[in-house]
């Protein structure tokens, strides 16, 4: 009777009304959407990332990569007939046209699709092998450790540009190495930061309180000690995919990427570059396309560290 | 309802390092029957936890090392045991209780979610069964069962250690370790904690192993007590027999700085 009457008193009682649980995803939306520039951001890689799906429904991809001769180097907003599927039509050239009369428009809208794609699949494939390899790293130590950082330490020290054109000089020029090229230059940073987050992690107690209830390094690993170490894991990647885009676009630019007449922003640079005095905007416009998506890429990034760093929490 | 259930014969322990060899614990001898209740006493690195660690099979990988003695668990010895088994044994025969519950839980999985996983993890139930099973734990410890689906950072201390307990206890252990637990918390929250204990070893006939530097605490639980020092039972008996008998100046000590 007494000791009902003490567990009824609790405190629990008390603090039982209900407050409303907010969702962890709630919360950390709550504070990311502070941050104006980050939300800004957000919107800009929505916009492209829109871009590129729906990228046949505003040019075909015959129409973009189809010489236009007589249009060449049209200014931006200049109307002009084109031959296309046998008929002759007006064309409205919003951001002119390039050296040989294709729409930039139409052909950065293209490139957003290329683009995009290199930025996702890259740094889904180094974050999947890299946090693993650094998870294993920093749970059992030493040799395991010694081979697994060295081989980082390996990857790093050989430039990440040139250590690509090997691998697509080697292997040859096309989309798949161009993915593998900047998916392995992208390992390393998470490698390191994966190993770093899980040494602090792993000599906590509830790990040890894991431990004692019979669980296994496989559970150990992957369900106590990498989800608590996402956090650094999402900014890095977030921040690694405008890294991988402004890679394989150097990559197309030197011509070792994706190959004209295929659409791709480094490519088209690498065309307009003869003439950049004679039409800068053949140059500009795939330029601004790179910069504000590599510039949205770290709004976010930083954003997303501001966001998710507990020391920050309000 | 007499037999024993633990047996520690002359367990030495010892952390080897690089530069020497420390000698927690010296050839301890320790009984603990079916359903029964010891409390082990002793200042910070007396060797308590050693002791407690050496139990589990949990000792530093590298550095800690049993060199001799046996620990009988229902007549298995866990020092030759191999550790697949071991981890059969931990969490569902043995269970543990940490000192500090501040940092014993995962911050990012819900109560009930870490009660359902030492369920899972010796296949006891499915999925479901096993977050039915966190709800119903839950309410035995005091605990609404609505609040499965909270965070360890939505609880107070106390409430943590509750939490803490009803995970130690899911899978119905013959065995629970406790390893200080009211230490890190305040003086009332300490009681409801040790009435937890007391009540749970009635209702679920575990037995208990009490881990602290507090001799009142001692009082409140254990029907046999263990004084250590220096990796050394000093003396043992009843807990009668140590308040009110004690032989040791040790323990003559130990009883001072209570009263």
């Amino acid at each position: 009777m007494d000791q009902q009457m003490r567990i009824a008193n609790l405190p629990t009682s008390r603090i039982k009304e209900n407050q409303k649980r907010k969702s962890a995803f709630q919360e950390f939306w709550r504070r990311f959407k502070k941050n104006k520039l980050a939300v800004a951001g957000l919107i800009v890689v929505l916009l492209y990332i829109l871009m590129a799906i729906f990228a046949d429904v505003f040019f075909s991809y015959n129409f973009i990569t189809q010489n236009q001769i007589s249009n060449a180097f049209a200014k931006p907003l200049t109307k002009a007939e084109i031959d296309y599927q046998d008929k002759t039509t007006e064309h409205l050239y919003i951001l002119g046209a390039d050296n040989f009369g294709r729409d930039i428009l139409g052909r950065i809208i293209h490139g957003a699709r290329v683009s995009m794609a290199i930025g996702f699949t890259t740094i889904a494939f180094a974050c999947l092998i890299g946090s693993a390899l650094g998870a294993i790293a920093g749970y059992y130590g030493g040799k395991i450790e010694s081979l697994i950082m060295r081989g980082t330490d390996i990857l790093l020290a050989i430039p990440n540009i040139l250590f690509a054109l090997a691998i697509v000089a080697a292997l040859g020029p096309s989309f798949q190495n161009l993915l593998l090229a900047i998916g392995i230059t992208s390992i390393p940073a998470f490698v390191r930061l994966m190993r770093a987050s899980v040494l602090t992690i792993k000599n906590q107690e509830f790990i040890e309180a894991a431990r004692a209830l019979g669980a296994g390094d496989f559970r150990i690993i992957f369900k106590h000690i990498m989800p608590n170490c996402m956090a650094p894991i999402i900014v890095q990647a977030t921040l690694g995919i405008g890294q991988s885009i402004l890679s394989a676009t150097s990559l197309s630019f030197l011509g070792l990427g994706i190959q004209p007449p295929s659409p791709e922003w480094g490519n088209m640079l690498s065309d307009a570059r003869s003439y950049i005095s004679y039409a800068p905007h053949t140059l500009l416009f795939p330029g601004l396309a790179i910069m504000t998506v590599i510039l949205a890429y770290n709004l976010i990034g930083d954003g997303l560290r501001d966001a998710l760093d507990p020391k920050l929490k309000r | 309802m007499d037999e024993l259930l633990l047996s520690i014969r002359d367990l030495t322990t010892q952390y080897i390092t690089d530069e020497n060899i420390i000698h927690a614990v010296n050839g301890i001898n320790l009984e603990l029957k079916t359903g029964g209740s010891v409390g082990l006493v002793g200042e910070s690195g007396a060797g308590k936890t050693t002791t407690a660690y050496s139990i589990m099979g949990l000792l530093p990988k590298l550095t800690g090392k049993i060199v001799e003695g046996n620990i009988f668990f229902q007549g298995k010895d866990l020092t030759t045991i191999p550790e697949d088994e071991m981890r059969k044994i931990r969490g569902n025969q043995i269970s543990m209780i940490f000192q500090d519950p501040m940092t014993s839980l995962n911050p990012i999985l819900t109560a009930g979610d870490q009660i359902a996983e030492v369920l899972e993890i010796h296949g006891t139930a499915d999925k479901e069964e096993a977050l039915a099973k966190a709800g119903d734990m839950l309410e035995m410890v005091g605990i609404p069962r609505e609040r499965m689906h909270e965070y360890p950072h939505q609880f107070s201390g106390g409430m943590k250690q509750r939490v803490i307990i009803a995970i130690a206890l899911a899978c119905n252990p013959k065995l629970l370790i406790a390893d200080e637990p009211t230490t890190a918390l305040d003086v009332t929250v300490q009681d409801h904690i040790l009435h937890q204990l007391k009540l749970m070893r009635q209702r679920e006939n575990c037995a208990i192993l009490l881990i602290t530097h507090d001799l009142s605490v001692v009082a409140e639980i254990a029907d046999d007590v263990y004084i250590m020092r220096s990796g050394r039972i000093v003396e043992s008996g009843t807990v009668e027999d140590i308040f009110y008998r004690p032989e040791n100046p040790y323990t003559r000590q130990l009883l001072a700085a209570i009263l």
